[in-house]
């Protein structure tokens, strides 16, 4: 893989472990052969694409993610001599998550993107990508989302999907009103808590937070009003959401790793006849990693813009408070044993996870 | 006594000659004026052209003279809001469908020419914080319309070509703040145009992006009424936007025909916007199957 290629990370919690304190693609390919003027010219000839692959998204036209996947979509074209082609619905035109979950079932749409809540309602394991305060940096989430690829793939199978890559939200991080730094300071805001997610549930639980559970469309209403004070988002979503303006303070050491991936029926997969079947799910592989590169590059370029703002921008500093924001991890992933996950899933994770830091943390 | 002559000979010299340039400064004020005058007519007069190929030969050929024209004078709110209004107009009509980079630099100019347009006193650029802009929104009155409406207009056309570009959309909530004030002091200025804009506001966007179709298609069905029931691009940005998102072909289909077979000749007044909203909507046309259907 070229440096170009390489996964671009954002390691926000890194600093502060090196200095011990924190900041954070005819109906068959129809190839016409021209002799011109003594020179060979091949023309690939199309009739009409077999394999028209109903995409649904909630990315808008002309973001950073479809100006991506439109790229993507250019390239499985090209490389399967046009067999495959995309139909996307971007903007969340055909609804939002579980709606797109109940037409691929349904078989009206056969390729979905989906975070960490929409994939959890098809296997609740998955969550555990999600747990707070579990990845420090982009090499942790890129190692155990790598090793744990396969293993997510068959029990997405059982259910009749076929994951073919991660696509990330990135980190998350917390937006408030008032400044916050410690998880006393989280008690102080009425946070909003993304209504029906059990993940989030338990870890403001946990954190001893008064949460108010709340569908995202109203949101940014109650920020308005005073209804919630504190949201906790990507940077990115939070520009394009504008709940930027009802808010003060970042705070700049992360809440989670939101988890995303591009999910196929497979039903849609296996009527695609195999030798283009494989081009399909290498193409796709190596274009959700351009997407999440490009979606790091967001994250960051968003907090900046952030900054610019005027969003003051507040780190934690502190041994001590860092080992309170563990330990709330710790609590929150062990109370979701059973649940969501089983304690062997867990296990491996954390696993996985120490595996990694004794290799690369000095 | 020579040197005092000499001294009196060159103290006229400069006077005469700072007479003259004083003379030249006002002559070329006037002659902008007037010019810009002239422009700002033949814009006016361009909106009942029903030749599309015809108003475009004009505004092109025309926005080099009104960007000469307002460079001349930096501080001439009124040319700079010529220059705002006709690279905004020109980007949005000619280029945007066929070349949205083209169009996305034209905006940035009219952006530009935008902020020089506001009254020197309540200046302001991009970098104004939102606390600011809330605070001096509040002075402007019904004759800084046209600068704040064709400042939002330009700023979110531009915003609209670089939904990737976080440094872009971090602005949005300041166009919307704009219009918001533009709505206050005179809802109607500009074909009512700050109701479109909260028309696709709202029904360009999912509910939980912040979007809500029905009250956008409220603010189109408002545009409508205010300009007589005969302003195609209230229909136009119906269907494009709010047909779209709610996945309503039927009305789609409806919307694109009322718009073809609608003429253009009923409304003088408007012939080119509506003759605009034609040609867009024979392109919206050919975009239907990937709009819609979902059906194997």
């Amino acid at each position: 893989m070229s440096e170009s290629e390489k996964i671009m990370t954002i390691n926000p919690r890194r600093e502060q472990f090196k200095r011990g304190k924190s900041v954070f693609s005819s109906n068959r390919i129809l190839i016409g052969v021209s002799i011109l003027l003594g020179s060979f010219m091949t023309f690939p000839l199309y009739s009409q694409a077999p394999y028209i692959v109903k995409v649904a998204t909630v990315a808008p036209e002309g973001s950073s993610w479809m100006k991506e996947f439109r790229a993507f979509e250019k390239d499985l074209s090209q490389s399967t001599n046009g067999q495959i082609q995309f139909k996307i619905y971007p903007n969340a035109v055909q609804g939002g998550e579980k709606d797109v979950l109940r037409k691929m079932h349904l078989g009206q749409i056969d390729v979905g993107t989906f975070t960490g809540v929409g994939l959890g309602e098809i296997i609740t394991e998955v969550r555990i990508l999600d747990l707070p305060f579990l990845f420090r940096t982009s090499e942790e989430v890129d190692y155990v989302y790598t090793a744990l690829f396969e293993e997510f793939q068959k029990k997405f199978i059982e259910k009749g999907f076929f994951l073919v890559g991660w696509a990330e939200v990135g980190f998350v991080y917390t937006f408030t009103k008032t400044p916050i730094a410690t998880p006393d300071d989280f008690r102080k805001v009425k946070m909003w808590l993304w209504k029906g997610d059990p993940l989030a549930k338990a870890t403001f639980d946990v954190m001893k937070i008064q949460s108010v559970p709340l569908d995202i469309t109203d949101v940014h209403t109650s920020l308005q009003t005073g209804l919630v004070d504190g949201v906790y988002i990507s940077p990115y979503g939070v520009l394009a959401l504008q709940w930027f303006t009802k808010t003060k303070y970042m705070l700049n050491y992360p809440l989670t790793n939101s988890v995303g991936a591009i999910l196929i029926t497979t039903k849609k997969l296996n009527s695609i006849p195999e030798n283009l079947r494989g081009v399909f799910v290498e193409k796709t592989k190596e274009n959700m990693r351009k997407i999440i590169v490009q979606s790091r590059k967001d994250n960051l370029a968003s907090i900046q813009a952030l900054h610019k703002s005027g969003i003051h921008l507040t780190t934690v500093t502190d041994k001590k408070t860092i080992a309170e924001f563990d330990e709330i991890g710790r609590l929150t992933r062990e109370k979701l044993v059973g649940s969501l996950y089983s304690q062997e899933l867990l296990n491996q994770v954390l696993a996985l996870l120490n595996e990694y830091r004794s290799k690369h943390d000095r | 006594m020579r040197v005092r002559l000499l001294k009196t000979y060159i103290l006229l010299a400069f006077a005469g000659f700072g007479l003259m340039m004083h003379s030249a400064c006002s002559l070329n004020r006037i002659v902008m004026n007037a010019a810009g005058g002239f422009m700002e007519s033949g814009i006016q007069s361009v909106y009942s052209e029903g030749d599309l190929e015809l108003a475009e030969h004009f505004l092109a050929s025309n926005l080099k003279m009104i960007e000469i024209l307002a460079s001349k004078d930096t501080s001439n709110t009124r040319l700079n809001l010529l220059a705002a209004q006709a690279f905004g107009a020109y980007a949005m009509a000619f280029v945007e469908d066929e070349n949205p980079e083209r169009a996305s630099a034209l905006y940035k100019r009219g952006l530009a020419y935008s902020f020089r347009s506001l009254p020197q006193k309540k200046r302001f650029d991009e970098q104004i914080t939102i606390d600011r802009l809330e605070n001096i929104l509040p002075t402007f009155t019904q004759n800084d319309v046209p600068a704040l409406f064709w400042l939002g207009y330009n700023w979110g056309q531009f915003i609209l070509q670089h939904l990737d570009d976080p440094m872009t959309i971090v602005h949005l909530s300041k166009v919307e703040m704009i219009m918001r004030r533009v709505m206050e002091l005179d809802e109607s200025y500009n074909f009512a145009g700050v109701d479109l804009f909260y028309g696709c506001f709202y029904a360009a966007r999912p509910p939980f992006l912040g979007g809500n179709p029905e009250k956008g298609r409220q603010y189109f069905e408002r545009n409508s009424e205010l300009n007589g029931n005969s302003f195609l691009m209230s229909q136009l940005f119906l269907a494009k936007y709010y047909t779209v998102q709610i996945q309503d072909q039927k009305l789609f289909d409806s919307l694109l025909n009322e718009i073809e077979q609608a003429d253009i000749d009923a409304r003088p007044d408007i012939r080119l916007m509506n003759a605009l909203a034609k040609e867009k909507a024979t392109r919206l046309r050919l975009m239907e199957a990937d709009l819609f259907d979902v059906g194997e």
